[in-house]
């Protein structure tokens, strides 16, 4: 089902998608910085999605909880990769749009979800495994 | 003062830095060695439904171009090294 949430990730995405990264008008950095920061702000919402359905499960962290929040991370990932196009326009122009740090580590936040959740989880399983493995030995 | 702690790189972390260039790499290199001296200071736990494990956020400006990565790891369960598990590294 989509929450509220989903269709603004959704519908935003889709307006971010119909700018054209080509302007150069003075307005073109300010739709820019403006999409950054909402981004930033869905984001935000996301986290709190997040956080509640870990508080709902006692804070214990469940892959099945983990993997429900996928889809909607990756709608926020595609749709907030249409502004990095954007911002890659305005650093070609030497402009630096303001919010860069709040937007790119929002940014690899959502991709630790929407891009490299199983390569993560398969890593530190791995190293849990040796970890686990090597304790044995030892004992 | 506590010694430092030992790296160590699973597969996937490795490949990402040995991707990188050599400039890039070093600076992250630079900075997990500033990390292994006091994980505790300059990491935090993942936050929300992220797989469990410390993050560390870096962020520094290279030849023109802004750079964030996060670095993933665990502690060894002897609490002597940081097993780094994943670099995730983006040009701003």
């Amino acid at each position: 089902m989509m929450t509220l949430l989903d269709t603004h990730i959704t519908s935003f995405a889709a307006e971010v998608g119909a700018l054209d990264a080509g302007r150069t008008d003075e307005s073109h950095q300010r739709d820019v910085e403006d999409a950054m920061a909402l981004w930033v702000s869905l984001s935000d919402r996301l986290e709190q999605v997040s956080a509640r359905r870990l508080a709902a499960a006692g804070g214990e962290w469940r892959e099945e909880d983990a993997r429900s929040m996928i889809p909607a991370y990756q709608r926020w990932y595609a749709g907030a990769s249409k502004t990095r196009e954007h911002i890659r326009a305005l650093r070609e122009r030497g402009i630096r749009p303001q919010g860069m740090s709040e937007f790119m580590r929002a940014f690899l936040r959502a991709r630790i979800m929407a891009v490299d959740f199983d390569t993560i989880l398969a890593s530190l399983q791995r190293l849990e495994d040796l970890d686990n493995s090597r304790a044995r030995d030892a004992g | 003062v506590s010694a430092p702690f030992l790296i160590k790189y699973d597969d996937a972390a490795r490949r990402a830095l040995e991707a990188l260039p050599a400039v890039l790499r070093v600076r992250i290199e630079r900075a997990l060695a500033r990390l292994a001296a006091n994980p505790v200071g300059e990491s935090k736990r993942s936050h929300g439904l992220r797989p469990r494990g410390q993050l560390f956020e870096l962020e520094f400006h290279l030849d023109g171009s802004d750079v964030y990565v996060d670095v993933m790891f665990r502690y060894s369960q002897d609490e002597t090294t940081l097993q780094i598990s994943n670099i995730l590294v983006e040009l701003g």
